[in-house]
């Protein structure tokens, strides 16, 4: 029984992580930073050894609320009240990214496509368990270890064309 | 026992011992946010959820008086050095 | 207590102590986003009501917001010295 929640949560982390990834990604995150306080931070990973373009969307994800949170909150607003928390929580990610001085693109359609995910996959997995998969897929890229997630985060971004 | 709770109580005390062993400001006020992150779970734990939002709306405003307040600071200290034994300003 | 309220325990917990011990300024703001993340998750499975999802996205947006204002004074601080 704990063995088929564990495989739940583990699924929904890499639908999440590819979800937040690939968004943010094609927003061209890793470009450039979007604020004054994502360069300092990039600066930091780049001394320690990683990638630049990495350590440029660790920065963003810090200082304004794109598609991971977007993707968190979403979640969590579908979890507690259904496909109409969805939208409700794709708005407030929008004021909060205009806050933030960012177009907000990326914090809004992060929202609504996980919640579409979420409503088409409702009857497998519930979406108490992608609550657990989007920490589980921050906590790999934002506080496991800095200098290979932001390798890997460089290497997709050099794939995408965005970086370089 | 509840996960809640706990988290916030090990997130508050971490906090107040940081705020007292850490020397840099900017250090302290990193641990202030972590105080801050304690206290509001604890107050969402008893189910004070009007409260909750109002400090959390306040949270950001106290921080940024507190990091204006440290780049005057550093500011006046820079300032201090360039002028000669006569200041204009407080010699009238 | 559920399985899933105990794998983000045990990452919050993780990312309290290595906020803690860790000594670079710019990596501490990583670590404090990560643990925002999971504070607003168990804000939610706490209250299980519409009123703490509301509570969740406030304390996330604005826990951000102080993000953002302390690495930019780690920026001006570094210009300034």
């Amino acid at each position: 029984m704990e063995i088929v929640e564990i495989i739940k949560v583990v699924v929904a982390g890499i639908i999440c992580w590819l979800n937040f990834v690939l968004i943010d990604t094609y927003f061209g995150l890793p470009e450039k930073p979007g604020v004054l306080g994502a360069k300092t931070i990039g600066e930091k990973i780049r001394d320690i050894g990683g990638n630049i373009h990495g350590g440029y969307f660790m920065g963003n994800i810090v200082c304004s609320p794109d598609a991971s949170a977007g993707t968190l909150l979403a979640s969590i607003m579908s979890y507690l009240m259904g496909v109409e928390g969805g939208i409700i929580a794709a708005l407030l990610v929008w004021i909060g990214n205009r806050l933030c001085a960012d177009p907000g693109y990326a914090g809004t359609i992060g929202a609504l496509t996980i919640t579409a995910i979420i409503y088409l996959l409702s009857p497998i997995i519930e979406a108490k368990y992608f609550i657990a998969g989007m920490v589980l897929a921050i906590f790999t890229i934002q506080g496991f270890e800095h200098k290979y997630a932001s390798i890997l985060l460089g290497k997709i971004a050099k794939k995408m064309n965005r970086g370089e | 026992m509840e996960v809640l709770p706990l988290i916030s109580g090990i997130c508050c005390i971490l906090g107040g011992i940081g705020v007292i062993l850490h020397t840099n400001p900017i250090n302290k006020i990193i641990m202030f946010a972590l105080l801050e992150v304690g206290m509001i779970g604890l107050i969402v734990s008893s189910y004070y959820l009007d409260i909750a939002i109002i400090s959390s709306l306040c949270e950001p405003i106290c921080t940024i008086i507190l990091l204006l307040g440290y780049l005057k600071y550093i500011t006046t200290i820079k300032k201090k050095k360039k002028y000669g034994r006569d200041l204009p300003v407080l010699s009238k | 207590m559920d399985i899933v309220e105990i794998i983000i325990g045990v990452i919050a917990l993780l990312m309290a102590i290595r906020i803690f011990l860790t000594r670079s300024r710019a990596r501490k703001l990583l670590y404090l986003c990560c643990l925002s993340f999971c504070i607003s998750a168990l804000i939610a499975l706490y209250v299980d009501s519409p009123m703490g999802g509301i509570v969740a996205i406030t304390y996330f947006v604005c826990s951000t917001l102080s993000s953002n204002a302390i690495a930019y004074t780690i920026e001006q601080a570094k210009d300034i010295e």
